[in-house]
């Protein structure tokens, strides 16, 4: 497949990856591929399932196309190959004892039952690094259970703390199990890519969503063992010793979140005052002397002042869009940010400044497709979108030729339906 | 020795580790937990704001008791040292000089390390080939770049609290600072594929990571496609527009053995139709129930999850889970964090493991993130006390005597919690 830009040695050049992962794992498959790696990315003939993944987008024929797919996938070189068919399984034989990395999400044990699991390969390819993405990790009671993003999510802990006290638990409204795993896996593997460049050592990377999930609990894991308590769900609110504070508030045309420190509710009623009327007392309100322990009195005279200034600010803000509140917390630096919406996102002046956003022209949709930039900045090794996600078996020939196979055999194995 | 060299993944690496709070600090531990030498950069005037905050050993406030602070600082020494001393900086660029730090890391808004002559401009002077990481809310450049704030505002600014919470409500946000931890397994790679393009080429650089830019890349295929049709996902509950029953639903209440909580729950994710016959039977439901497609479940939801709840409340979560997983149904417990204390896959994998700490004894750390075979991390050592390794550290790298180290201490320009 041609690439939209000219050759150039990204960090992770020398490494070739073949991604045989799904859904939200593929975002480590698409790091490598931005940081140089030439990943090639495996799915069955008939296509991947993350390709049915939302949201969709029309294409020029007018059928939805994946942006799932799309926006995990670019930077990839895409095959076809049945790995359920010993055809299959032998070219997938040969493409390992070229590559330096497997990333793969399926069920534990099901490529052992293939003869291609772990044993095998590093047995062919001692120096392969092989990265697992999975559920609950390869062995132990829960390795076999089956998943979802809600289930992973739940057992990794996530939604017992997040949403309404009144309410049920919940999970944040995108799937995010999977692709916190894949971060963690991209971490590991490029780790473990280095070190078998250096000592001529493969291994086994295990990356389990439930922990992964849990990795993202901030500082909730050690309550039980020192404090003999679980944190629990407070949705807008958040403990301040023994009130709830509010950390969203609603605006004008949305919500914006606020951290409720003294120097941002000192700089907010500051403001405030510049417009309206505030009551004298609470200006002088001493907010650097409040002590709000969480055997404070509820009803105690600094529970009471936090209370007033925060209704004060409440009613202030629902009168102010969020571009008019972050604009003074810029300026003022206020702890207090928009709760952006992906509209939102698209205005940023910040994002634009740094040019974030590429434009890419995708074959499958025959236009071009605005893509998130890169992860980050590196000044010598700088992350780009090499090509966008390839169609099914795009690059069969280019790879296939690669590994040895004839042009009659290459035929041969699409007749049988192998590639 | 060759054997045991070839078993530590970062044998040899040295780090020096300017960050605080949670982006960085969870960062350079990648490195610690993996054998690499970390030396961070703190002081008692302004430590790490986390030490500030819970949970504390045996519940109690103190600047040597903090685990939300110990659990991202795991195997890492302590140099306690005031930088807003001119005298400390001095110290700090001999001890560059003289260790050259492999990587440097840092994470204060764009102008700090600047206003010392220590971020990357300054630095590759005397170590021309470091890798200097820096990571703040907004990136070292742009309009916005100098506004600091925590992950809380970079994950409401990356769309995370608009799309968590209930339709008819407002945001309710995931739970903590969500941005500072999406950020670090990528920052940790990034790092490390530096590393390994200086092993190739002997040259460093410097990265920048915005924290916001980062965090939305966890959300990428919806903003994409606000860019293709203006439509903007919203938040929607426990909703998935591919699956019903998609829920998490009340249990039988139970009082736990590590706390006082009793609510219970379990989370069902049906995705298959197969899937929904199985569990359609557990529960004994109608005919004309079961014979339901995706699209009429949905639109019978009411009377569905109610005939659910009835279900489920009948017993504890652990027992409705391993009932549905024995017929391969999605679900599974929504633990509380006691809950996962007593996880016996969290027990098989020896997740949770107890570190000492110098002063206040055994601390509960999460165990790592990941698993390697041949080069598996390690939890060695407690977070240490800000200044702990002081002496260690200046006799070591700048062969100080101990009265040059209490004079430096006498000074203020070395610190100590202790």
């Amino acid at each position: 497949m041609a690439s939209l830009n000219p050759p150039f040695q990204g960090a992770l050049f020398p490494y070739t990856v073949l991604d045989l992962s799904e859904g939200g794992h593929n975002i480590c498959g698409r790091l490598l591929g931005d940081m140089g790696a030439n990943v090639i990315r495996i799915e069955p003939p008939k296509g991947s399932q993350t390709r049915l993944r939302g949201p969709f987008a029309l294409d020029s024929d007018g059928s939805p196309k994946s942006l799932y797919w799309a926006a995990y996938n670019s930077n990839k070189k895409g095959i076809s190959l049945a790995l359920d068919t010993e055809a299959g399984r032998q070219v997938f034989l040969k493409l390992v004892d070229q590559s330096d990395a497997i990333l793969e999400s399926f069920q534990p044990k099901y490529l052992d039952s293939l003869n291609i699991g772990y044993e095998t390969l590093i047995d062919r390819n001692p120096q392969l690094v092989h990265t697992t993405m999975t559920p609950f990790g390869p062995t132990g009671p829960y390795a076999g259970f089956v998943s979802t993003d809600l289930i992973s999510s739940a057992m990794g802990g996530m939604p017992f703390i997040s949403g309404d006290e009144d309410r049920p638990p919940v999970r944040i409204s995108f799937p995010q199990a999977e692709l916190v795993a894949g971060s963690q896996a991209f971490g590991a593997t490029v780790a473990a890519l280095r070190h078998s460049r250096n000592y001529k050592i493969g291994q086994h990377v295990d990356v389990s969503e439930q922990i992964s999930v849990m990795w993202t609990l901030m500082n909730a894991t050690p309550f039980p063992k020192l404090h003999g308590t679980d944190v629990t769900r407070t949705g807008a609110f958040r403990k301040r010793g023994p009130i709830d504070a509010r950390h969203v508030f609603k605006c004008a045309d949305g919500y914006v979140s606020m951290n409720a420190q003294a120097k941002t509710l000192k700089g907010l009623l500051a403001w405030i005052s510049e417009e309206i009327e505030v009551e004298k007392e609470i200006l002088e309100f001493d907010m650097d002397e409040w002590e709000l322990k969480p055997d404070s009195d509820p009803h105690g005279k600094d529970a009471t002042e936090f209370k007033r200034v925060e209704k004060t600010i409440e009613s202030f803000l629902s009168k102010k869009t969020k571009h008019k509140i972050f604009g003074k917390a810029l300026e003022a630096k206020l702890l207090l940010a928009p709760c952006n919406t992906v509209e939102d996102i698209r205005k940023s002046p910040q994002l634009e400044a740094r040019s974030f956003w590429l434009d890419i022209y995708h074959p499958e949709f025959s236009r071009n497709i605005t893509h998130l930039g890169p992860y980050m900045k590196m000044s010598e090794t700088p992350l780009k979108i090499f090509f966008p996600s390839p169609s099914i078996g795009g690059d069969n020939e280019e790879i296939f030729k690669d590994i040895g196979l004839s042009l009659a055999q290459i035929e041969k194995l699409e007749k049988e339906e192998v590639i | 020795m060759a054997e045991r060299t070839q078993n530590i993944l970062f044998n040899g690496l040295k780090v020096l580790d300017f960050t605080w709070v949670g982006v960085g600090p969870i960062t350079t531990k990648y490195l610690a937990d993996h054998g690499a030498d970390v030396i961070k950069i703190e002081s008692v005037s302004k430590p790490d704001v986390l030490r500030g905050a819970p949970p504390f050993k045996d519940g109690i406030p103190g600047i040597n008791r903090s685990q939300f602070s110990g659990n991202y600082n795991s195997n890492k020494r302590n140099l306690g040292l005031n930088l807003a001393i001119p005298q400390s900086r001095q110290l700090i660029r001999n001890l560059i000089s003289k260790w050259k730090p492999d990587v440097i890391a840092e994470s204060f808004t764009p102008r700090v390390m600047k206003s010392w002559e220590l971020d990357y401009v300054s630095i590759k002077k005397l170590l021309p080939d470091v890798i200097y990481f820096s990571t703040c809310l907004m990136g070292q450049f742009g309009p916005h770049n100098n506004y600091a704030g925590y992950g809380q505002l970079a994950g409401a600014m990356a769309g995370f609290y608009e799309i968590t919470g209930w339709p008819d409500r407002g945001p309710a946000g995931p739970y903590g600072a969500y941005s500072d931890f999406l950020n670090p397994p990528v920052a940790f790679g990034s790092i490390v594929a530096a590393l390994d393009y200086r092993d190739r080429h002997g040259r460093g650089q410097h990265i920048d990571l915005s924290q916001y830019e980062g965090a939305m890349h966890f959300l990428s295929p919806h903003i994409m496609k606000y860019n293709e049709d203006g439509s903007i996902l919203e938040r929607k509950g426990n909703e998935d527009d591919e699956m019903y029953p998609h829920g998490i639903y009340r249990c039988l209440d139970h009082k736990r053995s590590l706390t006082d909580i009793t609510e219970s729950w379990i989370a069902i994710a049906i995705r298959t139709e197969a899937q929904w016959l199985d569990f359609a039977k557990l529960l004994n439901l109608s005919k004309e129930t079961s014979d339901q497609n995706l699209k009429e479940r949905k639109s019978d939801r009411d009377r569905i999850d109610h005939l659910i709840t009835a279900w489920t409340s009948r017993d504890e979560s652990r027992s409705i889970m391993n009932l549905l997983q024995s017929h391969k149904i999605p679900s599974g417990m929504v633990q509380s964090q006691s809950d996962m204390w007593e996880d016996p896959q969290l027990e098989h994998q020896g997740f949770f493991q107890w570190l000492r700490h110098t002063e206040v004894g055994p601390m509960p750390y999460d165990g790592l993130q990941f698993q390697l075979s041949e080069t598996p991390g390690k939890l060695t050592r407690a977070q240490a006390m800000v200044g702990e390794d002081n002496k260690e550290i200046l006799t070591e790298i700048l062969s100080m005597g101990s009265s040059e180290v209490q004079t430096l201490l006498n000074e203020g320009v070395l610190e100590q919690s202790f």
